[in-house]
């Protein structure tokens, strides 16, 4: 009994599998005829719209939509299913036209877009359960650059899925423009490195423009907002941060230290130099280790004489970006990194070594270093 | 005695049906998650654009490590190909684990190598170095190569992670080739859940009979030799089914040694790779899953089914079943170290799931596939058993073992489309049904010798004899 019981099940669970491959089957047959007929349509919207944009503003929206609902209606096919099609169709062809078209001309397209109904649908879209949905919505507004749907789209920045954050964050700031980033910003919450990443890709579009809003960041609930903020303010080089990012540095949290010194190395502005030199001090590793890059980054030689003493640290990191600090301080810092390396301890003479060889690979290690 | 014994090998008879019959379930089981993953995967990546990942400063930086014994064929190829790949920041740390051949003089002619001073930070013990080399061409300005005394894969790996400067580590094979954006793909979850990430692995999918050029793969086609054929259909329903089913559940047990992205923190805290396995690869997975989850740590590991690393299969049976025996004998050895996982609720998925799935089915699968084909056969023919039964056996046995490995080809096939050719799909679909019909068998066969290997103590890699990359392509011309 239990042997038939079993059978049953397997070939139950074999029919199941047959049925969705050969419904795939079908499905990949019907859709390849298709393709063909889609072409012809496709060909022919592209005309059409190609001849209302020639013609510039001679012709009224109104009359642009009426013309266009009666070409759904009186071409081949009448049912719900082939109107549907059409007007996919007509929609696919208005943003294929508008990566390729600029000006006014990118902007009539847009009016057109919003005036066939098909910006009212991408909203309804927004609404939408499933979040890829939403995602192809809001790309498609953004290439559109509806501004009717900013309001929408902003209600989606606290959207559980990632994804659809980014977006619309994106979206947002190029519909918008910059002036929107204070309202965005302050959204924002737990970011990951993957947000990061494209955050500041938009963000690095305005550079000094943002500077204001993200230097407003920097004291943000969330300490990730906080930190980015730092980061962002170093990768920017904005000098008017400097006065923040020393505070920070002064009085921060250790990681908002670190990369408050990252940023002000980056930056570059000497008034940075004295409390990265009294962080060489530092009670911890790694914010000696930033202190020591950041001199580097400033070349200052008056600093040589701080970072030596650092060449001897408990830490390697710390041993080696003083080492590299120094190398990085003109013909002083070289020639203090050579006699580090010829008198000094164990730990000195291998850190100074070290970068001596990254310095110069091939003339370094012959004339100084030899075959030691 | 008599009745007692046709009693026995009935019981035995029901038993490896009802096996067979478990293992297919959960087979099917895992297809069903693989697909529902993968079409999640493929819908995220619509929205991805890897470029931003290549030109940002937010992106963590990686060092590669390839281990080379021996690999004086392949060694400049797989360079030259790991150094036009697309991130923003990487290292090569290149690790010649006392190859006895030319391997180190042909890194030093080619890359102009200098040795050089090096803090060389002990952080995981290993056999001595002799020497670490960097290149003075700022073309290699990337190139790390340590020369150390030989110590095995994974003392070589140990040696990698001690010099890796930077804070993620990707550990591969010198024989095999990553696709240009491998890297760009593999360390997406690494940035998205920079907290929770311990290591991600990539597929693996094999170069034979693909066309390479200056270490990349440039035509993708299936070789025309059986062996690899079979591997193919093999690798595609390990790694789209059976993977990516497991990291649904964060319950995935292997990241193969040939293409996985660590944290180096993690890495250490754990001690690294176990010298004294030679299935080093998995083992350091499951120890890292035990760590985790004994430091009560919210973490991940996860497959990500899209970067690609090319590898070179074995072309013949000889080194197939080095190679199986091999990769068997590390299962034995990891499962037997961490015993203490079997059905450990406090190990959550991977101590009730996966763990036990790896030691009832994956270890003892072949012994129950080779006898119980032996034993229902002649219980068959004796008259034990009678013939709905046995009809049930082979469908269970055979059509099932057909339906996944066509499964798995159609979910690639579905998702990724890699094999452009319509004749290569056919040979694919072809070579799924009759690898079902002595190759499978001649596998099994392969893994239950393993254990007699294992416990006679047997430790050896096998040697297995490499064709080159490009060697490959003057061949077929």
């Amino acid at each position: 009994m239990s042997v038939i019981a079993i059978y049953i099940l397997v070939l139950i669970i074999a029919t199941f599998v047959a049925i969705i491959v050969t419904l795939l089957v079908i499905r990949k047959i019907i859709a390849s005829r298709s393709i063909k007929s889609n072409e012809r349509l496709y060909d022919f919207f592209a005309d059409r719209f190609s001849y209302v944009l020639a013609l510039g503003e001679d012709i009224p929206l109104g009359a642009i939509r009426k013309s266009f609902l009666e070409m759904v209606r009186k071409s081949r096919g009448t049912g719900r299913y082939s109107r549907q099609r059409k007007r996919e169709i007509a929609r696919r062809v208005i943003l294929n036209m508008s990566d390729e078209i600029i000006g006014e001309n990118r902007e009539r397209l847009s009016q057109i877009y919003d005036a066939l109904g098909f910006a009212d649908d991408a909203i309804k879209e927004l609404k939408d359960k499933r979040w890829w949905r939403q995602a192809d919505a809001i790309r498609e507004l953004q290439t559109m650059h509806s501004t009717k749907a900013v309001g929408s789209i902003i209600t989606l920045l606290s959207d559980k899925s990632e994804e659809v954050r980014l977006l619309a964050f994106e979206a947002v700031v190029e519909i918008d423009g910059v002036s929107s980033l204070p309202i965005l910003v302050d959204l924002l919450r737990d970011l990951t490195r993957w947000t990061a990443i494209n955050l500041s890709r938009i963000i690095l579009e305005y550079k000094n423009e943002a500077a204001p809003y993200i230097l407003s960041l920097v004291k943000h609930k969330d300490r990730s907002v906080e930190l980015f903020a730092i980061q962002m303010l170093g990768i920017i080089r904005w000098v008017n941060a400097v006065p923040s990012l020393i505070e920070i540095a002064e009085k921060g949290m250790t990681q908002e230290v670190v990369e408050a010194i990252h940023a002000l190395g980056s930056i570059g502005d000497e008034r940075a130099i004295p409390v990265c030199v009294s962080k060489l001090a530092s009670r911890n590793s790694e914010v000696r280790a930033a202190a020591a890059s950041a001199l580097g980054k400033f070349g200052a030689p008056s600093s040589v004489e701080s970072l030596i003493p650092l060449l001897d640290d408990k830490a390697v990191d710390v041993r080696l970006s003083a080492a590299e600090a120094i190398s990085r301080c003109g013909e002083r810092g070289m020639s203090a990194l050579e006699t580090a390396f010829l008198n000094g301890t164990e730990n000195v003479a291998a850190a100074a070594r070290y970068i001596l060889d990254e310095v110069d690979l091939v003339s370094i290690s012959r004339s100084i270093v030899g075959n030691f | 005695m008599a009745n007692t014994w046709a009693f026995l090998a009935t019981f035995y008879d029901y038993f490896v049906l009802i096996y067979f019959f478990v293992i297919d379930f959960t087979y099917l089981f895992l297809l069903v998650v693989a697909l529902r993953e993968i079409l999640l995967y493929l819908r995220k990546n619509r929205f991805v654009n890897y470029q931003h990942i290549l030109q940002s400063e937010f992106a963590t930086p990686i060092s590669i490590l390839a281990p080379a014994y021996n690999e004086e064929t392949n060694i400049i190829e797989s360079i030259q190909s790991l150094m036009m790949l697309n991130y923003a920041k990487y290292e090569i740390v290149v690790i010649n684990d006392g190859s006895k051949d030319g391997t180190l003089k042909k890194l030093i002619d080619f890359f102009q190598l200098k040795k050089l001073s090096y803090v060389y930070n002990v952080s995981i013990p290993t056999k001595p170095v002799h020497g670490i080399y960097r290149s003075p061409l700022p073309a290699y300005n990337r190139l790390v190569v340590i020369d150390k005394e030989n110590g095995g894969k994974a003392d070589a790996l140990n040696a990698g992670i001690n010099v890796a400067k930077y804070p993620l580590v990707c550990s591969i094979d010198a024989d095999s080739l990553l696709e240009q954006d491998a890297l760009l793909k593999v360390v997406k979850p690494f940035l998205e859940n920079p907290r929770r990430m311990v290591a991600t692995g990539g597929i693996v999918r094999i170069v034979n009979g693909c066309t390479v050029e200056r270490g990349n793969v440039t035509d993708i086609r299936l070789s025309k030799k059986w062996i690899p054929t079979f591997q193919v259909v093999e690798y595609l329903r390990a790694f789209l089914s059976g993977r990516m089913g497991w990291t649904a559940m964060n319950g995935l047990l292997v990241i193969s040694g040939a293409f996985g992205l660590f944290r180096k923190s993690a890495l250490i805290e754990v001690g690294g790779y176990n010298t004294n396995t030679v299935g080093e690869d998995m083992e350091l997975v499951v120890r890292l899953h035990k760590f985790m989850h004994r430091e009560k740590r919210d973490y991940r590991i996860g497959f990500v089914p899209d970067p690609v690393c090319w590898t070179e299969a074995p072309e013949s049976v000889r080194n197939l079943s080095r190679q199986r025996n091999r990769w068997h004998r590390g299962l034995i050895d990891t499962l037997r170290i961490h015993k203490d996982l079997f059905f450990n609720p406090k190990y959550g998925v991977v101590g009730m799931m996966s763990f036990p799935y790896f030691a009832l089915f994956e270890l003892i699968g072949p012994i129950i596939e080779a006898t119980g084909i032996i034993f229902v056969t002649i219980s068959f023919i004796l008259g034990n058993v009678n013939f709905p039964f046995f009809a049930m056996f082979l469908v269970l046995a055979i059509v099932y073992g057909v339906f996944l490995s066509v499964g798995a080809v159609l979910l690639e096939e579905y998702s990724f489309h890699r094999y452009p050719r319509p004749l290569d799909l056919f040979r694919l679909l072809l070579f799924s049904v009759i690898e079902n019909f002595g190759y499978r068998q001649m596998t099994a066969w392969w893994r239950v010798k393993a254990f007699y290997d294992y416990f006679r103590g047997v430790k050896s890699w096998g040697a297995m004899t490499r064709v080159g990359f490009e060697k490959k392509n003057e061949a077929k011309v």
